[in-house]
C-alpha cells in the first residue's frame, strides 16, 4: 500500500522516496557528521521548508521556524523581512505538502509509527489537542521571543530552547554523539534533562498516534495550514464526482474534517480509498497524483511526465542538484581561505611562566591586542599580574548575553580582575556597540571588543562558533579554565579561587 | 487464524511494554544524572552535571532493554505483526455530512466565477508580496541575520544548557 510508504509491488511510494531525498539533500553536509561540526557555508542563509534544525552537523541550510523566532527576537539588525518572505513563499505555494512530503520530521514521525504496536486511532480527543499546535506557534514561536526581544533586548527563542524535538535530536544528540564534541558535555543541565525527556515522550506517542508532534505539537504545520485553502499546492475534490460519502476523513490519519483543510497534510491517501476517484492531488493546473486505475497497482501513481528527453532531463535533474549539493558543501575549503591558527596572533614577549603557549589548561595564552568598543588597545601582557577572564559572547546569543552581568558584578567586587568580552567575529555582526549602548552597559568595567577575522582571538582560546565561552587566566597568564558553558555567579567565585590558588608564587 | 491473533496480541503487548519501558527508563537515567550532578555541584560549583562516563554507563544499563525490545520488534516484523484495527477505517460519525456540506460548498465555488478570480488574486497577492519581502530581505541585510543565526552555534537554544 502507497499508504504505508512502500508499493505492493516492494517499492518505496514516490512520497517516501520525496521525503527520503528531501532528508538528504537538507542534510547533505555528511562531512558534518564525521567532524562533529556544524556547516558554516553560504548555503545556510536559505530557508528550508521543513523543520530541519540548522545546529545538525549535516544541514545545509536554515530552519525556518528558527529563523522566524530570531527574527522576531531581534536577533539581528535587520527586521525579517527575509523569513517572513520566505515562509509566505513556502505557504502560498505547498501550504502543508511541505509536511507530508518535504518534512524529516515528518519522515521520522512515520517511521515511528510504523513499529509494531497497537495503535491510537483519531477521535474527537485527537481533534480537540491539534489545536494545540495553534497555541504553541501564537506562544513559543511567536509571543515569547518578540516580547523577551523587546522587552529584555535578549533572544529567546522559546520552542527551540524549550521544546524542539528535532534541535534535541539532530543539534544536540547529534553534536554529543561525536567524540570531538566533548566539551560540550559541560553545559548540559537543567535545559538538556527537560528536552531529553520532551524528545523521549514525543519519539513514544510517535509509535503510538500517527505523526504525534506534527498534529499536536508543530507550529510550522500550524503555519502552513493556515495556507492550505490558498496553496497552490494540494488536494483537490471534483465536486461533480464526490458523493460525500465521507470514506476519505475516516481513512485519513490525520485530523481532518474535510479534503484539503487545515489539517491535510497531501499525504494522498484519500486519492486511493475514494469509491468515486474524485480526489487528486494538484499543483495549479498539473495533476501531481490521480486516482488508481482498476487492475493496476493499488498504490496511486505520480503522473509520469512524458516520454523523451524531456523526461530523461525531468528526472535527471533531482539528482543531479543532490550531487551538486553533496560535492559543494563536503568539499574542502582551500588551505589559503581557512582562517589563521592561534599561531597567527602570537606575538613575541617574554613570558614569566615556563608553561608551553597553547590554550588548553596549564598551557599560557600567547599574547594578543585587540581594539576595545570604546576605540583605547587592550594588550594583554600589559594584564600580567592579575586574573583575566575572556568570554566569547554574541549580542544573538542568549546564554551570554544572560550572563555577562554576573561578570560585571565580579569585576566590581574583585577590583584588579580584568574581564574581557569579545564578541564572535561575522562579517554581518558591526552592530556591537549599538548593543553595548541599547542595553546601557557602557559605563560597565568589562571591556568589550569585537574579534578580528584575521587573527582570531577565539580561534587563539580554541574557540569556534559555540557560545558561550570563557576562559581564565592566572596571574602568569596560564589558562586555569577553559570550556564551553554559560556561567552563574557561584562559578565564577569557584573560577576566581581557582586562579588565585593557582597564580600563587 | 485465531491462534494467530491470538499471538499478535501477546506480541503487541509485549512491544509496547518494552516500548514504554525502555522511554521510561530513559528518562529515568537523565534524571538520576541530572540529580546526581547536582548534588556533585553542591561541592563544586564547576563540576560537570553530564560526563560521557556518567552517560555511558546509563545506556550500558539499558542495553540489555534495548536489545530485548529490538528483538521484540524484529520478531514482530518478521511475522508481519501489526495493530489490525488501525487499518480500519476511523469513526468519525459527522465525516459524511461534513464531506456532504464541503461538497456543496466546492460546487458552489466552481460554479462562482467571482470566488474563483477571489483565489487566484489572493494566490497572486500572496506569492507577490513574498518575492517582494525576500528581494527586501536581501537588501536590508535580514537574510544575513539568518546566516548568522544559523552558522553559529548557541548551545542552549538547541537545549545544551
Amino acid at each position: 500500500m502507497a499508504e504505508s510508504g512502500v508499493r505492493k509491488s516492494g517499492r518505496p511510494a514516490p512520497r517516501r522516496l520525496v521525503q527520503l531525498y528531501a532528508a538528504l539533500l537538507y542534510n547533505a553536509h555528511v562531512r558534518g557528521f564525521i567532524e562533529g561540526k556544524i556547516y558554516t557555508g553560504p548555503a545556510k542563509a536559505l530557508c528550508v521548508p521543513g523543520l530541519n534544525c540548522y545546529s545538525c552537523p549535516g544541514a545545509v541550510g536554515a530552519c525556518p521556524l528558527g529563523a522566524l523566532q530570531n527574527a522576531l527576537a531581534g536577533a539581528g539588525h535587520g527586521t525579517g523581512w527575509y523569513v517572513l518572505g520566505m515562509l509566505l513563499l513556502f505557504g502560498i505555494t505547498l501550504g502543508r505538502t511541505v509536511c507530508g512530503w518535504l518534512c524529516p520530521m515528518g519522515l521520522l514521525q512515520e517511521l515511528l509509527n510504523k513499529l509494531p504496536t497497537p495503535k491510537i486511532r483519531k477521535s474527537r480527543v485527537t481533534r480537540a489537542l491539534s489545536w494545540l499546535k495553534y497555541a504553541v506557534l501564537a506562544v513559543m514561536a511567536v509571543a515569547v521571543p518578540l516580547v523577551y526581544g523587546l522587552m529584555h533586548g535578549k533572544p529567546l527563542p522559546a520552542f527551540c530552547k524549550y521544546i524542539c524535538p528535532a534541535g534535541t535530536l539532530e543539534g544536540a544528540v547529534g553534536l554529543l554523539s561525536n567524540p570531538a564534541n566533548g566539551g560540550l558535555f559541560a553545559q548540559l543541565g537543567a535545559l538538556f534533562t527537560n528536552k531529553f525527556v520532551i524528545l523521549v515522550l514525543i519519539v513514544l506517542a510517535c509509535v503510538f498516534l500517527h505523526r504525534a508532534f506534527c498534529r499536536f505539537l508543530c507550529p510550522l504545520g500550524a503555519l502552513y495550514g493556515l495556507f492550505n485553502r490558498f496553496a497552490l499546492t494540494g488536494m483537490r475534490v471534483n465536486p461533480g464526482r464526490c458523493t460525500g460519502c465521507g470514506a476519505c476523513v475516516r481513512r485519513c490519519p490525520m485530523d481532518v474534517r474535510t479534503v484539503g483543510d487545515r489539517e491535510c497534510i497531501a499525504c494522498g491517501r484519500c486519492v486511493a480509498v475514494c469509491p468515486e476517484g474524485a480526489i487528486t492531488l494538484g499543483c495549479g493546473r498539473l495533476t501531481l497524483q490521480g486516482p488508481a486505475l482498476p487492475g493496476v497497482d493499488a498504490a496511486p501513481e505520480v503522473k509520469k511526465p512524458a516520454a523523451g528527453k524531456r523526461a530523461f532531463w525531468l528526472r535527471l535533474a533531482p539528482w543531479v542538484l543532490l550531487a551538486a549539493v553533496l560535492v559543494w558543501v563536503n568539499w574542502p575549503a582551500p588551505a589559503g581561505s581557512q582562517p589563521a591558527g592561534p599561531g597567527a596572533a602570537v606575538e613575541t614577549e617574554t613570558w614569566e611562566s615556563s608553561a608551553p603557549l597553547g590554550h588548553e589548561v596549564g598551557q599560557q595564552l600567547p599574547d594578543f591586542s585587540l581594539t576595545l568598543a570604546d576605540g583605547s588597545d587592550f594588550h594583554l601582557a600589559q594584564t600580567r599580574g592579575s586574573i583575566v577572564m575572556i568570554n566569547q559572547w554574541a549580542t544573538y546569543c542568549g546564554p551570554c548575553v544572560a550572563e555577562l552581568p554576573y561578570f560585571e558584578a565580579m569585576v566590581q567586587a574583585h577590583p584588579g580582575l580584568t574581564v574581557l568580552a569579545v564578541h564572535h567575529w561575522l562579517e554581518a555582526t558591526p552592530k556591537m556597540a549599538d548593543y553595548i549602548r541599547q542595553q546601557g552597559w557602557e559605563g560597565w568595567q568589562v571591556r568589550f571588543a569585537l574579534d578580528r577575522q584575521e587573527g582570531s582571538v577565539v580561534e587563539l582560546m580554541g574557540g569556534d562558533n559555540v557560545m558561550p565561552r570563557t576562559l581564565v587566566l592566572n596571574r602568569r597568564g596560564e589558562v586555569v579554565f577553559n570550556e564551553q558553558r554559560p556561567m552563574t555567579p557561584e562559578m565564577l567565585e569557584e573560577l576566581i579561587r581557582l586562579a588565585e590558588g593557582d597564580g600563587a608564587p | 487464524m485465531e491462534k494467530n491473533r491470538m499471538r499478535d496480541r501477546v506480541i503487541l503487548i509485549l512491544t509496547t511494554l518494552l516500548s514504554v519501558a525502555l522511554a521510561g527508563f530513559l528518562c529515568l537515567s537523565a534524571l538520576g544524572i541530572y540529580r546526581a550532578g547536582l548534588a556533585a555541584r553542591e561541592t563544586d560549583p564547576l563540576a560537570w552535571i553530564y560526563t560521557r562516563e556518567k552517560v555511558g554507563e546509563a545506556l550500558m544499563r539499558l542495553l540489555p532493554l534495548f536489545l530485548l525490545w529490538a528483538a521484540a520488534t524484529a520478531v514482530a516484523a518478521a511475522l508481519g505483526v501489526r495493530d489490525r484495527n488501525a487499518e480500519r477505517a476511523a469513526t468519525v460519525p459527522e465525516a459524511a455530512a461534513q464531506m456532504k456540506q464541503a461538497r456543496a460548498l466546492w460546487e458552489k465555488r466552481e460554479q462562482d466565477g467571482p470566488e474563483k478570480r477571489r483565489v487566484t488574486i489572493v494566490r497572486a497577492v500572496v506569492l507577490a508580496l513574498a518575492v517582494l519581502l525576500v528581494a527586501v530581505g536581501f537588501l536590508d541585510g535580514s537574510i544575513r541575520d539568518v546566516l548568522v543565526k544559523a552558522v553559529n552555534l548557541c548551545a542552549e537554544c538547541i537545549g545544551l544548557g
